[in-house]
């Protein structure tokens, strides 16, 4: 803490320091308009230059500013539009039009704490996605949006259910066993991104059977000005720990000055789910070549084509509706502009029952009451309601796959009994049992900034996010759908479980910035301090034996079955931090900063951590004056930083868990205690350069980045010698390294026709250095879905490794045959799949034409490997074509143990076939190389010309059709290779590229407006 | 304005220094879970884990004896074949649940003053030690517990054979000395084994000798006059029986063998269990047990199922609501049944034949009426259906009758490895037609180390122990073994 006081004491001195005093000052007055457009630009940045003092224009596009000299310049800026700088020339009244910018978010970008900074100056890669961009897309969720629009960025979706979660991975996981997704920030405050745990719930049930939505999906997309992508540690290096995968920086609307402006959007959205697990329907229901009507499994006799069969699937599958309405109105004066804007958001979805709605309102309010003084604030309620299905082993789609195809499910009985164990028809359930959830949440952002001198000013901001989420899962009577770790509830009478989350996060941030130049050299130092409070808590119960029918109350269940239980957690974070800039000539850049972190999840001997980084940016274009018609723009940049990361909380000295058997009370947690950990470590290298060409027509952003993540903080699990199951330690390390090209062109730019492509191509390597222990493997006990392969780590291999059984072979790699004639098993635990894909490229193009506009992302991905468990589970049932060989005999291709090559002639029968050992070892399962190319968005717009709208009331007015997914072309058996056996809360390498009954995302057709008024 | 901001600058410092960073972070202590509680409040765990660990072991170690058979053909541990992953609940529980919860409730009960606890953690912790040797062989004692250890050394049978007596001795001791007046009321409450009745933890004490030392049949040192005399100290009747209760009320609560968990679903009763109860080696009488301990297959009769073979018929029904498969029912450690055989075997090695007649009868007596059977069935099953008296009586009906009695105890595990599955000691038994492909042609003699823990962290110390052999599972143990 002593150096709060000491860079604290720096600042109160700073105060004192006296401020350079102007001479001479002059008044000039402007007025500011549109080239294109010919009209007065209210809002627009007047800066005087070399200093941080300045205006905006009224609601007139005019201003005054007070200057020092007549030779003053004078630095106008608007978003939209090329910056200019104006020298005063002694004049005291000028006249400016600015030039509309074709990539409007070309120069200026919002990095850590809502600093803008000019691209230039950047040491580091950052990529900007215009809100525009997101709405296009017309897709409820933020995160989806971001996919295939920014190098490096990952996004895995969970399912194609309505208000589903996805997780977002920057550059390739940082942590074995930790939360691997970026940070996400909202105009300079973190929100929380959070996607609910069923760990946080009594029965401690993995994520394999539920989703939840990912917290950041309440942002209404119609609310957001930009998403900035901070990719790593030295981009987020003043975020500190939790930026250390990286930060997604959110720029929401604010009020305009000028006349109240209205805006009303919206959208009609019909989604349908085309692309299923394709269903092998050569034999009928049986075994063994025989009718069985009980069996789900279709091993009977040989179907001649006079069966009637029954598409059961897509004919459960409904069109989804959804309808979504925006409308803000924004205006303002020159001392205080408003935003207010609500949404709401209606979708059912393809099966039968989902959905998802959300409702939001949102004020924004910025004030100037003083020359000096600035505040902001913004408020924000959100309520959604999400009506979900279940998802993976016992789901509704596993449910309608397993349903024999000579039965029509439609008509079938709630229950089919089978011979095995009895399965409910996706119909009944998704009629009768209920997976529901509601938050309510509000976000308020409060911030101040003073300008205490012409060269220091001072920034104050407050974030509360706090949000109520209740959820509950029923299931009938009738049912035999079972709760996690609990019964059936058709033994039990019906079941119900409901929880309620309470999160409440807190942050606060002080800032200074100093700014000063010395000649040809530039310097600006920002100080700040932030403190993060984040609590966290969970109630949830369980009952059994639904007494009044249908009716979902804890009080209507069977007291002896309740169940209760509370978990939640407490974090708090202090941070100081420094940041230090130079320039020399506005073409050399030197960026140094620090941050010390105090975080309460560590061990108090460790728990103040510093770490720095550097780096620096040269325009040898401008340095080297090479600006000519080819290379118009170049600038080389290159950093390293380092990021500390935290322990997850109350893990250090554990407390006791809860006993719920006979008796009760108390008992030893399953964690050691462990005083020793020190803060996981991760150290990055980046080097990159932007180069433009042709007067900025085409440009070339490439980044090449090396990334090491020490003394991982990782959970093991312990020689139980040592009395207990779990510690954390700090072990294992892991490396990545990428590659990432970002091409933009403006193939043509004729008056009526503009046509620009944007690629960004990524390709990152990831390996995992070394493990705790003797460890051969370490695993993520979530991922272990089905069968024997899991997301485990290999020391040497790769960090998206899915570990297990294969078939034996020799060290020539030959299959080693049994005396049986079969292939023999290797079951250990060994590499049999790398989920990583050889490369990522995502290309968006937008053509315009007068006022048609065409804008399409193709998305595509190269490489990487899918365990195929769905497969592997309906080739058990001789649902697949790979068991169509059934009956035939083969002579595997391998030798025997006495060394001699296998002769003998094998049956691959029904046994072979539903032997994990033989015909279901996971090894042939998993797909190798699988690629994409995918139409993820496409939409055609028209905005009507002005010259119909004339004077009428109306400003603006466009009219849009778009499509989600329509197209996508794989090598894939599955129906989308976007798989999450999981869900977004998964920690480590989560379950990306295991397909276990998971429901692929829909095609989407949408249409709608934007009219402003 | 100057001086708002050095008033500013000085508050800020102020303030700044007057909060305690070190207080304002100090909040890793979980909300919603205390650190520590009283010592009684582990207990419930405690009790709970000791029985666990024995019923989920015997899920696969009842396959080995043949107490039950898997429904499918092959199963593995049918075939006395092992596994790292299954049937190492109890090594689990033995260090984790069970050990540090002892550990610290003991700690625990020293702020309080409360040698109660420390008494019988002694008492419970000897069972443990002696069940979970006589399951896995070698253990890593001597470092046992060392948190500050992440690798740990294996110490043999023999040291954890000794080191039990010793721990039993010592909780008799410090329970001996204890007035039950000083007891808070909350250990009787808390306690699912005796309901705070010290007397019978102490004769638990003596139980759990007796056991040890009854083992040693195959060693020099065998005092058959001191397992006797220990059997006397022990149990005096079914009453004080070593049982863990369960409240049985909700699946949360129910009997790890009951119906409402489900742990017994594929697994019905052997041939051979039948046979010993059908009347095949009891003079063609059926043992008024066979209806109390076992339910008739579909067609209403007593067949059983082979080992590896299977529910071949698709008739077999399993054990639920019938004996201790219950969801209440109290799950025996040891038993003063148990003990009577136990003394009958020692008696009988040394010759004494009235006393190991004796002990005989009372054993199989006092486990008829455990299980159920009416005072006249049972008088008229042992007067016609067994031996007559001590000079008819062999060593092969003391151990078969041990065998119906401790009936899902691991503990017959046991008695068949120190009789090398013989035959001429358990009438009938004989070995599966073939053994799991890695047993190399031999018999089971304990189970693999688990692989989550041992394999994982002290595969050096295993492989001096031969631990990492595939055929390690069939390497006899310390106290099987003739010297």
């Amino acid at each position: 803490m002593r150096r709060v006081f000491l860079l604290l004491s720096i600042l109160t001195l700073c105060i004192y320091f006296p401020p350079g005093a102007f001479a001479q000052d002059l008044r000039v007055t402007g007025v500011v308009s549109s080239e294109e457009e010919g009209v007065n630009l209210p809002g627009v940045n007047v800066l005087l230059k070399g200093t941080s003092s300045g205006t905006i224009t009224d609601v007139d596009g005019k201003f005054q500013i007070t200057v020092p000299s007549a030779n003053s310049v004078l630095i106008i800026s608007f978003v939209g539009y090329k910056t200019q700088e104006v020298p005063v020339n002694g004049r005291s009244s000028v006249e400016v039009s600015l030039e509309t910018e074709s990539t409007m978010l070309d120069d200026i970008v919002v990095t850590s704490f809502g600093i803008e900074k000019a691209k230039k100056e950047l040491g580091y890669s950052v990529q900007e996605v215009s809100g525009k961009e997101l709405t296009e897309t017309s897709r409820p969720n933020v995160i989806n949006s971001l996919q295939g629009r920014v190098a490096g960025v990952n996004v895995t979706s969970t399912s194609g259910l309505p208000g589903s979660s996805a997780s977002i991975v920057i550059r390739g996981g940082t942590s074995l066993d930790g939360n691997n997704q970026p940070l996400f920030v909202v105009d300079g405050v973190p929100i929380d991104n959070t996607t609910f745990s069923g760990g946080s719930l009594f029965a401690d049930a993995p994520n394999r059977n539920f989703d939840y939505t990912s917290r950041a999906m309440d942002i209404s997309p119609e609310d957001i000005e930009s998403v900035t992508i901070l990719k790593g540690p030295s981009a987020a290096a003043l975020y500190g720990i939790d930026a250390a995968n990286g930060a997604i920086i959110i720029t929401t609307k604010k009020g305009k000055r000028g006349k109240p402006s209205i805006t009303y959007n919206n959208d009609f959205r019909f989604e349908k789910n085309t692309r299923f697990h394709e269903l092998y329907n050569g034999y009928g229901q049986g075994s063994e070549g025989l009718y069985n009507e009980l069996s789900y499994g279709q091993w009977g006799e040989e179907l001649d084509g006079s069966t009637t069969l029954y598409d059961n699937v897509g004919n459960f599958f409904e069109t989804g509706f959804t309808q979504s309405h925006d409308i803000s109105v924004s205006g303002g004066n020159d001392n205080i502009t408003y935003r207010a804007s609500g949404s709401a958001l209606n979708q059912e979805g393809t099966v039968p029952n989902t959905g998802y709605d959300r409702n939001s309102i949102r004020l924004n309010l910025s004030a100037k009451p003083y020359e000096r003084l600035s505040v902001n604030a913004t408020a924000s309620y959100i309520r959604s309601e999400a009506a979900r299905a279940s998802k993976g082993s016992g789901s509704f789609y596993q449910y309608s796959l397993m349903w024999p195809s000579q039965i029509d499910m439609s008509t079938g009985e709630g229950v089919f009994e089978g011979d095995d164990f009895p399965i409910d028809n996706p119909y009944f359930s998704t009629e009768n049992n209920s997976i529901t959830d509601e938050t309510d949440r509000t976000l308020l952002n409060g911030s101040a900034s003073y300008d205490l001198t012409s060269w220091l000013s001072a920034t104050g901001r407050v974030g509360l996010d706090m949000y109520n989420s209740y959820g509950l899962t029923a299931y009938d009577a009738e049912s035999n759908q079972s709760y996690p770790n609990r019964s059936r509830a058709s033994n039990v009478g019906g079941l119900m479980a409901e929880y309620n989350a309470r999160s409440r996060l807190l942050n606060t941030f002080v800032l200074l910035t100093a700014t000063k130049s010395f000649g040809e050299i530039n310097t600006a130092l920002t100080l700040g301090n932030s403190i993060e409070d984040k609590n966290y808590r969970v109630d949830s119960q369980y009952g059994e034996d639904i007494k009044v029918p249908d009716f979902y109350s804890i009080v209507n269940t069977d007291p002896d079955s309740r169940e209760v239980s509370t978990k939640g957690y407490r974090r708090r974070l202090v941070s100081v931090f420094g940041e230090f800039k130079a320039d020399y000539k506005n073409m050399l850049f030197l960026t140094v900063t620090g941050r010390n972190d105090w975080s309460s999840t560590l061990p108090k001997k460790n728990n103040s951590f510093f770490y720095p980084s550097v780096s620096t940016s040269f325009a040898f274009t401008e340095a080297l004056n090479l600006d000519n018609s080819f290379l118009t723009f170049g600038k080389l940049r290159a950093s390293i930083a380092q990021v500390g990361k935290d322990a997850p909380t109350h893990k250090t000295s554990p407390a006791l868990g809860e006993f719920t058997r006979s008796g009760g009370g108390f008992m030893v947690s399953v964690f050691g205690a462990n005083q020793n950990i020190k803060p996981e470590s991760t150290t990055s290298y980046e080097v990159g350069m932007d180069l433009k060409f042709f007067s900025g027509r085409l440009g070339l952003d490439m980044t090449y980045y090396h990334v090491t993540s020490k003394d991982q903080i990782v959970t093991p699990r312990l020689s139980y010698v040592s009395g207990y199951i779990l510690q954390l330690v700090n072990a294992g390390e892991i490396e990545n390294k990428g590659l990432e090209i970002l091409l933009t062109g403006d193939i043509l730019k004729k008056q009526d026709l503009k046509w620009t492509i944007m690629g960004n191509f990524a390709l990152n390597r990831n390996k995992v250095v070394s493990l705790p222990g003797d460890f051969d493997e370490f695993y993520l006990s979530d991922t272990w879905l089905y069968g024997n392969a899991r997301a485990g780590y290999i020391p040497g291999k790769s960090y998206y490794t899915i570990t297990g059984y294969s078939w034996l072979r020799n060290e020539e790699g030959e299959l080693v045959i049994g005396d049986d004639g079969y292939p023999e098993l290797d079951n250990t635990y060994h590499e049999i799949g790398n989920r990583q894909p050889d490369f990522t490229l995502g290309i968006t193009n937008s053509i315009s034409y007068k006022n048609f506009n065409l804008s399409f992302l193709w998305d595509i991905k190269k490489g990487g490997d899918i365990y195929n468990a769905t497969a592997k589970y309906l080739s058990s049932l001789g649902k697949t074509e790979y068991t169509a060989a059934r009956g035939t005999t083969t002579v595997f291709d391998g030798v025997l143990e006495s060394g001699e090559r296998n002769t003998q002639e094998v049956e691959l029968d029904q046994d072979y076939f539903q032997s994990g050992a033989l015909g279901l070892v996971e090894e042939n399962f998993i797909e190798k190389d699988i690629n994409w190319l995918r139409l993820r968005d496409i939409t055609i717009s028209y905005t009507l010309p002005k010259s119909i709208l004339g004077n009428s009331f109306i400003k603006g007015l466009q009219v849009h059709a778009s499509a989600n997914n329509l197209v996508l072309f794989s090598n894939y058996s599955g129906p989308d290779p976007d798989v999450n056996g999981l869900n977004a809360s998964g920690r480590g390498s989560n379950a990306g590229g295991f397909d276990y009954f998971s429901l692929p995302s829909p095609i989407v057709f949408s249409t709608g407006l934007k009219l402003n008024l | 304005m100057k001086n708002l901001f050095r008033n500013t600058g000085i508050l800020l410092f102020i303030l700044l220094s007057s909060i305690s960073c070190e207080d304002y972070l100090d909040i890793n202590n979980d909300p919603y879970l205390p650190q520590t509680a009283l010592p009684s409040l582990y207990l419930p765990q405690i009790c709970y884990s000791v029985a666990e660990g024995e019923m989920f072991d015997s899920r696969y170690v009842g396959s080995i004896t043949q107490n039950w058979a898997y429904g499918s053909a092959s199963y593995f541990s049918d075939r006395h074949g092992s596994s790292y992953t299954s049937g190492t609940q109890k090594f689990r529980n033995h260090y984790w649940s069970t050990g540090s919860n002892l550990n610290e409730m003991v700690l625990q009960s020293q702020e309080i003053n409360q040698p109660v606890y420390e008494g019988i953690a002694k008492i419970i912790s000897a069972y443990s030690w002696l069940t979970t040797t006589d399951h896995h062989g070698e253990l890593p004692y001597q470092q046992a517990w060392d948190n500050t250890l992440t690798k740990f050394d294996y110490d043999s049978q023999e040291l954890i054979y000794s080191e039990v007596i010793t721990l039993a001795e010592e909780g008799i001791s410090i329970l001996q000395n204890i007035s039950e007046a000083d007891i808070e009321p909350d250990f009787a409450e808390n306690d699912f084994i005796y309901n705070g009745d010290i007397s019978k933890w102490i004769k638990f004490g003596y139980a759990i000798q007796a056991r040890d030392l009854g083992h040693l049949t195959n060693k020099s040192s065998f005092d058959a006059d001191r397992v006797i005399a220990l059997v006397d100290q022990a149990f005096a009747s079914t009453d004080d029986n070593a049982s863990v209760q369960f409240v049985g009320d909700a699946s949360a609560t129910a009997s790890f063998m009951g119906p409402t968990r489900g742990n017994y679903n594929i697994r019905y009763p052997s041939s051979l269990f039948v046979s010993y109860l059908d009347g095949t080696y009891t003079n063609e009488i059926a043992d008024p047990r066979l209806t109390l301990m076992l339910n008739p297959d579909d067609n209403g009769e007593y067949t059983g199922v082979h080992p590896a073979v299977g529910d071949t018929a698709g008739v077999a029904t399993a054990f639920y609501n019938k004996y201790i498969f219950t969801d209440d029912a109290p799950y025996p450690l040891i038993s003063y049944f148990e003990l009577q055989f136990v003394k009958a075997e020692a008696a009988f090695i040394k010759g004494d034949v009235a006393t190991a007649y004796s002990a005989f009868v009372e054993g199989v007596k006092s486990h008829m009426e455990f299980a159920g059977a009416a005072s006249e069935d049972i008088d008229a099953f042992i007067s016609t259906a067994l031996p007559a008296d001590g000079a008819a009586l062999t060593l092969s009906d003391i151990m078969t009758q041990k065998y119906i009695a401790i009936f899902t105890s691991n503990e017959t595990w046991s008695d068949l490895r120190r009789y090398d599955y013989s035959s001429d000691v358990f009438k009938g038994f004989t070995l599966p037609e073939e053994f799991s492909v890695t047993n190399d042609g031999k018999p089971a003699e304990r189970w693999y180390p688990r692989q989550y823990s041992e394999v994982d962290w002290n595969s050096d110390a295993l492989e001096v122990i031969g631990g990492l052999d595939p055929d390690f599972n069939t390497k006899p143990m310390w106290f099987t073994e003739q010297d």
